[in-house]
C-alpha cells in the first residue's frame, strides 16, 4: 500500500509528461496547418527602402516595377499596382493624359545651337514663370519656348483628365520643364515620368503609368516610341520654334503658331470629345466596360463624315464616270477592277 | 580622421575638428542612426603616418546626438505628399512612407489640387503639411538617409495638428 502511491506518482509525473508532449507535438501540428491559411503571411505588396510596406520586413526581391518618379525608394509589386489601376478616376469623371514634352508642349534647344539671328532671343525671354513662354535656363545652358496656348489646355485638360508627363529627357530636365509649365504643382505633383523611370531603353509603356489602359490618352508626336499603346495614341503635329530644332527634322519655318487655330486648340477640341463621348454619351454602357481606345476610333471615324473623296487627275474619266446612280461601292469596285488590269 | 599635412601646426586640433564636424554630421549609419551634431570630443589619439601618402589618420573619440527610429516607436510627423498609394511624411531626416493598407478604412482618398485622405463624415482630413502621429514599423538605412515604414492603423494615431481648421 505504501509503495502504491510511490508508484503511482512515478507514473502520475511520466503520464503528466506524456500528456505535455502530446499538448506540444499537437501545437506543433496545429500551428503547421494554419500556416497555409495564410493569416499571419504578408504578401508584401510593395516595397519603400527595400522595407514591405505592410509588415515593415526588408525585402531584397527584385519583382514589381520600381516607381521613383513618385517618391525615391519606391517600388510596387505587380498585383498592388493592379489593385491601384482599378482604384479608378472614373467616378469623378476623369481619364487619363499623358503628355509628352518635347515638340509637343515645348521646344527646347542648347544655347549653343541657336543661330546667330536668334541670338536676339536671349535677352527676350521671360522672367515670370507664370505667365512667360520662353525662358532661357541658364544653369542647362538651354532655352525653352512653350508651344501656344499651352497653358489654356493644361487648364482646360485637368478638368477632365489626370496629367502625367513623359519625356524621353532624364528627370532633371522633366522636373524644370514641370516647373516652368506647372508652377503651382497643380497638374503633374508625382506625376512627371522620365527615361529614367522607364523600364525598356529608348521606348516608352503604361506600365508605370498607374492607371487603367482602357482609361489613357497619349498625347505625342512620335508614335515609334509608343510600340505597344498605338491604339491610346494621339500623334500630334511636330512643334519648332528654333530654326536648328526646325531643320533637324527637315523643314524651314518663319513664324511661330497661332494661339487660337493651333495645334493645341484642335487637340483640346479632340480630347474634349471624347471625355464627352466616355462619360456623356451613349448611357446604355456602364463607365467600368467602356474603353476610351474605342471612342479614339470613333471619333477618328468622324474626321471624314460627310466628306466627299474626289481623286482627280488619279483615274482617267473615260474608262469611269462617277454619275448620281452608281453609288460609292460600285465606283470602288470599278476602280479595283481598272487598276488590277493594268497590273 | 585623416588629416592633409597642409592643415599641421598650430592648428591641428581646431582642424581635426572641424574637419571631423563637416565630414561626420548629416551622415547617418544603420548601427547608430543619423548624427545630429557633435556634442564634446573626448579624446584625440596618436596620429598614424600612412605609407605613400603622407596623410596622416587620428583615432578621434566623439560624443554626438544620434537620431534613429526604432520598429515599435511612436513619431510625430509632417505630411509631404499624398496619393493613393498612401502618404509620405518626414520627422527630422527621416523619411516615413504609410500605406493605405495602414490608414484606418473609414478614411477614402480624394484626388484634387490637394489630395488627401478624409473620413467620411469629412471631420479628420490627412494633407499636405499636416501632422500626425504614426507608428514605425520597420526600418532601413540608404546611403545618406533612413526610411521607414510607418502605421496609423492603432488607437491614438493619426492626425494631431489640421493646419486648415487651425
Amino acid at each position: 500500500m505504501i509503495n502504491l502511491p510511490h508508484c503511482l506518482m512515478l507514473s502520475w509525473r511520466s503520464v503528466l509528461l506524456l500528456i505535455m508532449i502530446i499538448l506540444i507535438v499537437k501545437g506543433v501540428k496545429t500551428d503547421k496547418l494554419e500556416d497555409p491559411g495564410g493569416l499571419n503571411i504578408c504578401k508584401h505588396p510593395a516595397s519603400f527602402g527595400q522595407m514591405c510596406i505592410l509588415c515593415g520586413e526588408s525585402l531584397d526581391e527584385e519583382s514589381g516595377v520600381t516607381f521613383g518618379y513618385i517618391h525615391k525608394g519606391l517600388r510596387l509589386g505587380n498585383d498592388e499596382i493592379v489593385r491601384l489601376r482599378s482604384k479608378n478616376l472614373l467616378q469623378n469623371k476623369k481619364l487619363y493624359l499623358v503628355l509628352d514634352l518635347d515638340h509637343t508642349l515645348l521646344n527646347s534647344i542648347e544655347l549653343m545651337h541657336l543661330t546667330t539671328e536668334e541670338e536676339y532671343l536671349k535677352g527676350q525671354s521671360d522672367d515670370d514663370i507664370s505667365n512667360g513662354s520662353l525662358f532661357k535656363l541658364d544653369f542647362m545652358h538651354r532655352m525653352t519656348k512653350l508651344r501656344p496656348f499651352v497653358r489654356t489646355f493644361l487648364e482646360e485638360a485637368s478638368k477632365m483628365f489626370e496629367m502625367y508627363i513623359y519625356t524621353m529627357g532624364d528627370s532633371a530636365y522633366a522636373l524644370e520643364m514641370a516647373k516652368l509649365l506647372d508652377p503651382e504643382g497643380n497638374y503633374f505633383s508625382g506625376r512627371v515620368i522620365s527615361r529614367d523611370d522607364g523600364t525598356r531603353r529608348h521606348e516608352k509603356s503604361l506600365d508605370v503609368v498607374l492607371g487603367q489602359e482602357s482609361a489613357v490618352v497619349i498625347l505625342d508626336d512620335t508614335q515609334d516610341v509608343w510600340k505597344k499603346h498605338k491604339d491610346n495614341l494621339i500623334v500630334i503635329k511636330r512643334y519648332h520654334f528654333f530654326a536648328s530644332s526646325c531643320r533637324q527634322f527637315g523643314h524651314n519655318c518663319k513664324s511661330d503658331e497661332t494661339e487660337v487655330d493651333g495645334v493645341l486648340a484642335s487637340v483640346l477640341r479632340v480630347v474634349r470629345r471624347i471625355h464627352h463621348i466616355m462619360f456623356f454619351d451613349g448611357g446604355n454602357l456602364d463607365f467600368g466596360s467602356r474603353d476610351v481606345r474605342q471612342v479614339l476610333n470613333a471619333v477618328r471615324k468622324e474626321v471624314l463624315h460627310g466628306c466627299k473623296i474626289v481623286f482627280s487627275r488619279v483615274f482617267p474619266t473615260s474608262k469611269f464616270q462617277a454619275g448620281r446612280d452608281s453609288s460609292p461601292v460600285e465606283d470602288g469596285r470599278a476602280i479595283r477592277s481598272y487598276l488590277f488590269k493594268r497590273n | 580622421m585623416q588629416l592633409h599635412p597642409r592643415h599641421f601646426g598650430r592648428n591641428l586640433r581646431e582642424n581635426l575638428v572641424s574637419k571631423l564636424m563637416k565630414d561626420v554630421e548629416g551622415t547617418c549609419s544603420g548601427r547608430h542612426g543619423f548624427v545630429v551634431a557633435i556634442t564634446g570630443i573626448e579624446n584625440i589619439g596618436k596620429g598614424l603616418i600612412r605609407d605613400g601618402t603622407g596623410f596622416v589618420t587620428f583615432p578621434v573619440k566623439y560624443q554626438c546626438v544620434v537620431f534613429r527610429p526604432f520598429k515599435g516607436e511612436i513619431l510625430e510627423a509632417a505630411v509631404t505628399m499624398v496619393n493613393k498609394m498612401g502618404f509620405f511624411a518626414e520627422a527630422g531626416p527621416v523619411q516615413i512612407f504609410v500605406s493605405n493598407h495602414l490608414i484606418p478604412d473609414d478614411m477614402e482618398f480624394q484626388s484634387g489640387d490637394m489630395p488627401n485622405y478624409t473620413t467620411s463624415d469629412g471631420s479628420v482630413k490627412i494633407q499636405k503639411d499636416c501632422e500626425v502621429r504614426l507608428k514605425i514599423i520597420g526600418t532601413g538605412v540608404d546611403a545618406t538617409e533612413i526610411l521607414c515604414i510607418g502605421t496609423i492603423k492603432d488607437d491614438f494615431l493619426g492626425v494631431i495638428n489640421d493646419p486648415t481648421t487651425a
